[in-house]
């Protein structure tokens, strides 16, 4: 059940800095933070040895910034557009990465198996004890103050952020310090991004960021409403990967990736039959 | 041996990612390959672990999850990068769930399909070099072919096909190609890093070439060039896995170009 819990948790967290990127049309972007943050993982690993070292957060944070800048100048520059700026700035860090991993933490617990899947399990059995009590796993408060800064940000900034989004010359032409609230949605991400990676592995990272803040996007008109609906379709996706999981025996991060890629793909697919069937109708009638 | 195919991959990849990039749709390589990974999982699981089944998985995958992707596009307003984005995670954590099935039951060559990820770990690769090379084949001679098509629509892809008739056919032969050419490579370089091999030589051309041919040519000598140089450092550093190296040192010219 606890696991459950940390899925739902997980996927809330994720969903809310993914309506930002979505809504900025940078989806990749995500797919960049998740792979940018493994040499910060790796470096802080090597130092620490601790797999739930808070320096592994701040070394990978700082990693995907360290990234999200590079990208950023490149793309300036006159040579390289934006999807080869980011398409040429991950593979380095992830290469990077990999080749630490692999030369460095061979036979310890960060492996390749470990960044593709994480280890949930491993996440529950790490328990939060407060005066002797077991109050439940240290993953669950993590992701849940994550959770709760990222809808905070959310919350107290939407009006600099919706314009930000919409345009960004209307934002600075009405004193709306956008590369601020650029580097702060950069931040947000990169710390779920982190703790969704070390927890259940760094594809769900992706798919947990992006597929329910575009299936919320078919289903709602409102920029508001789209952050409610794409935290209820999370938790939907949540649920669905990890009972359909548990009750095949199939590995969970996978299968919630898969459920949120479905939910999405039908999601459409019912829009565009209703949308069908009700011209059929009215076909009909006249 | 090893080393002829290391170039050719590079030649491959070279010359096929100067027109993605130029199209502006190097993401697409990242696409093809996570959503391949279902492909050869699946094969692995099913079919007994022979590469040629793992190829044609791959291949099949990658072309379903585009299929899905133009289908979705066409019901919705959402960006292509977006629904790849949707798309590929999903796919890719479809691979996971069969590579975790695979690892549970066993077998001997668990090892080939984390090379599929990651890339591969030491120098003695088997690469399939036969249909690489035919795959490279082809590629020129479509770039020969229809040099003038390809160029234009590598700019304004609407008024070349106003121009020149016959254009849909070069575009799904460059896209098949780009997948067949994705899928062969995967197993050398990996699915996260192949983006790198694409975009990388084709940035470097890009900053040098006067025009549409030479940067072709050259992003694929520049491709050649840092993949053999790559095997040349993975050989005398065997304990680096050699996936990487890969992917690392096609990325330095083309960082080293843009900032110059």
């Amino acid at each position: 059940m606890e696991i459950i819990l940390i899925y739902i948790i997980a996927a809330c967290a994720s969903s809310v800095p993914g309506n930002i990127l979505v809504f900025k049309k940078m989806s990749m972007e995500s797919d960049a933070v998740t792979h940018t943050v493994l040499p910060g993982i790796a470096v802080g690993f090597i130092i620490t040895g601790d797999i739930y070292s808070p320096w592994l957060y701040i070394a990978a944070v700082v990693g995907s910034l360290l990234a999200a800048l590079i990208s950023e100048k490149l793309r300036f520059s006159k040579y390289v557009k934006e999807d080869s700026a980011i398409g040429l700035v991950f593979p380095i860090f992830f290469a990077v990465g990999i080749i630490l991993v692999k030369a460095f933490c061979g036979g310890s617990e960060l492996n390749v198996d470990y960044i593709l899947k994480g280890d949930v399990y491993a996440a529950v059995a790490q328990r939060m004890v407060v005066f002797g009590y077991d109050i439940g796993s240290q993953a669950v408060y993590l992701l849940g103050g994550i959770l709760a800064a990222n809808l905070l940000f959310v919350v107290i900034f939407r009006r600099g952020l919706i314009s930000a989004a919409v345009s960004e010359d209307f934002a600075k032409v009405t004193g709306i310090k956008t590369g601020l609230y650029n580097f702060a949605t950069l931040v947000l991400t990169a710390v779920t991004a982190v703790a969704v990676f070390n927890f259940m592995g760094s594809v769900l990272s992706v798919a947990l960021m992006i597929a329910p803040a575009v299936t919320a996007r078919c289903v709602c008109k409102n920029a508001y409403s789209g952050v409610i609906a794409a935290l209820l379709i999370a938790a939907a996706d949540a649920v669905l990967g990890c009972v359909f999981a548990m009750l095949t025996g199939v590995y969970i991060s996978g299968a919630v990736a898969v459920a949120c890629t479905v939910v999405f793909l039908l999601i459409l697919a019912l829009q565009h039959l209703t949308k069908f069937v009700l011209r059929g109708i009215v076909k009909g009638v006249l | 041996m090893v080393f002829l195919g290391l170039s050719l991959i590079g030649l491959l990849c070279g010359s096929l990612g100067s027109v993605l990039v130029l199209k502006k749709q190097s993401l697409i390589g990242d696409g093809v390959s996570h959503s391949s990974l279902a492909g050869v999982t699946a094969a692995f699981l099913f079919f007994n672990s022979s590469q040629t089944a793992m190829l044609l998985g791959a291949f099949a995958a990658a072309m379903v999850a585009f299929f899905i992707i133009n289908l979705a596009k066409k019901v919705t307003t959402f960006s292509f990068e977006t629904i790849m984005a949707v798309v590929m995670s999903g796919m890719f954590g479809l691979g996971l769930c069969f590579m975790a099935a695979a690892q549970n039951a066993g077998g001997e060559h668990l090892q080939k399909l984390e090379e599929f990820v990651v890339g591969q770990e030491n120098a003695t690769l088997d690469v399939p070099i036969i249909p690489i090379a035919v795959c490279t084949c082809a590629v020129a001679l479509l770039i020969l072919l229809c040099f003038d098509y390809i160029k234009i629509s590598a700019f304004d892809a609407y008024s070349a096909g106003l121009a020149k008739g016959g254009g849909a056919f070069a575009d799904f032969a460059l896209f098949v190609l780009t997948i067949a050419a994705i899928t062969l490579c995967l197993q050398t370089v990996g699915v996260v890093l192949m983006s790198a091999l694409l975009i990388a030589p084709a940035v470097t051309a890009r900053r040098f070439a006067k025009g549409f041919g030479q940067m072709v040519v050259l992003s694929a000598c520049v491709g050649a060039v840092t993949t053999a140089a790559a095997y040349g450092m993975v050989c005398l550093l065997p304990f680096l896995p050699a996936g990487p190296v890969i992917a690392l040192l096609a990325c330095v010219p083309a960082l080293l170009a843009v900032i110059k």
